[in-house]
């Protein structure tokens, strides 16, 4: 009995240890990340929307019957001088090893992408892990516009005004990022069309 | 064996990539470029420390039956706190390194390390053993990372070191040019190893046997 016994409970208590050990590290830095992470995607979503200065989100009711099943997941209207100027989404998209998060953000006026950022990915490190290159997102910027649904060239092609050229080697996760801005100008186009706007 | 023998048989006799070949996936995976090599074998150096002294402390209470289960659990732990601590204050580094963090759970070296040496030596030597399969883990992956980049990219620490004209054989950077660098270094580990075996066994064999080889 004795021999049975004393495995379980220094297992148990081995199990405790590193439970309780666990619990007390996450205690001192929970309030840590979230509020860096909080603070990461603001700093993103200005970086974005430079010529803002105030992000006000838009209730998720407001939006979510113009675009059913879209990969946005947040809205944000961005307003310069009390003057709405753009908006800025926080998307998730199917990437290649996992979910991607994203900050797009469209022009009010033109409906072209001002910017993209990624907040979190799971792509294969050196290949898809390249779409937070700047090299690759600069890409984006400026283009889109009214009724356009940009498409992924490959890798050494010549992209035109609605076209995204892929990161060699990388093809799934470039389109992971064109579908994400895609979501974004869609739903863009469906709030200056509804009319939604404060 | 004294701790300088201990440091030395990490990261040459036994180096745990090279000679004992474990850890092999991690190793294929991250060595793309060598700044995650670098991040990689640092962060694991750090566990493998840390799990063998913690093991080694407790190597005359953990019952012999329960000892890969409470092994697992103390690595796993060590790996989460790890992760959360450079979450929360060295974000830039938790960015590169993210991913990889979680596989240093499933990286065999620490499991093979507390089973073959923390289990059975003084937790002095077992510190120094974890630094040493660490750094040799690390020193492995800076090799193969910057080889993999250099060809693969044309890049060292994401520095171009060449022209405008030069194109990178990507291969390299892919699943395919890993298991070739991987099978490329553990022969080149090997012949040097090799040549060191000879020369103990057969010292001047020249002269002692008329050179009959």
């Amino acid at each position: 009995m004795r021999e049975q016994l004393r495995p379980t409970i220094v297992l148990l208590l081995i199990c405790l240890a590193m439970t309780f050990a666990l619990v007390l590290v996450n205690e001192a830095t929970v309030d840590v990340i979230a509020a860096r992470q909080a603070a990461d995607a603001s700093a993103k979503r200005l970086e974005v929307m430079p010529q803002a200065d105030e992000f006000t989100e838009l209730e998720p009711a407001d939006w979510q019957s113009l675009v059913p099943d879209s990969a946005v997941t947040a809205a944000y209207l961005a307003t310069a001088d009390g003057a709405a100027v753009g908006y800025v989404y926080d998307v998730t998209v199917d990437g290649y090893g996992g979910d991607v998060s994203l900050i797009v953000a469209v022009q009010k006026d033109d409906l072209t992408l001002s910017g993209v950022r990624v907040l979190s990915h799971e792509e294969t490190a050196g290949l898809g892990a390249k779409i937070v290159e700047p090299g690759f997102l600069d890409r984006f910027a400026g283009k889109g516009g009214p009724a356009t649904v940009l498409n992924v060239i490959r890798s050494g092609g010549e992209a035109d005004s609605d076209s995204i050229e892929a990161i060699a080697s990388a093809t799934i996760s470039s389109r992971a990022v064109v579908n994400a801005a895609n979501a974004a100008l869609e739903l863009s186009e469906a709030l200056e069309k509804g009319g939604t706007t404060p | 064996m004294t701790l300088f023998r201990t440091l030395r048989n990490g990261i040459i006799d036994e180096n745990p990539t090279l000679r004992l070949v474990l850890g092999t996936c991690p190793t294929l995976a991250v060595t793309t470029a060598a700044i995650n090599g670098v991040g990689m074998g640092l962060a694991t150096t750090f566990v493998l420390i840390c799990s063998n002294v913690l093991i080694s402390l407790l190597r005359r209470i953990i019952p012999e039956k329960v000892r890969i289960p409470a092994y697992v659990v103390i690595i796993a732990g060590f790996v989460t706190v790890v992760q959360l601590l450079l979450e929360a204050y060295v974000p830039a580094l938790h960015q590169a390194l993210g991913l990889y963090i979680p596989l240093i759970v499933v990286n065999c070296i620490i499991l093979g390390r507390a089973e073959a040496f923390a289990s059975k030596n003084t937790v002095l030597y077992s510190a120094v053993d974890g630094l040493g399969m660490g750094l040799g883990f690390t020193l492995a992956l800076i090799a193969m990372s910057s080889l993999r980049e250099i060809v693969g990219a044309g890049t060292i620490f994401g520095v171009a070191i060449f022209g405008q004209n030069w194109h990178p054989m990507l291969m390299a950077a892919l699943p395919p040019g890993g298991f070739l660098t991987y099978g490329l270094l553990i022969g080149l580990m090997n012949k040097l190893q090799l040549v060191k075996v000879n020369l103990k066994t057969h010292p001047a064999p020249a002269l002692e046997e008329g050179g009959a080889q």
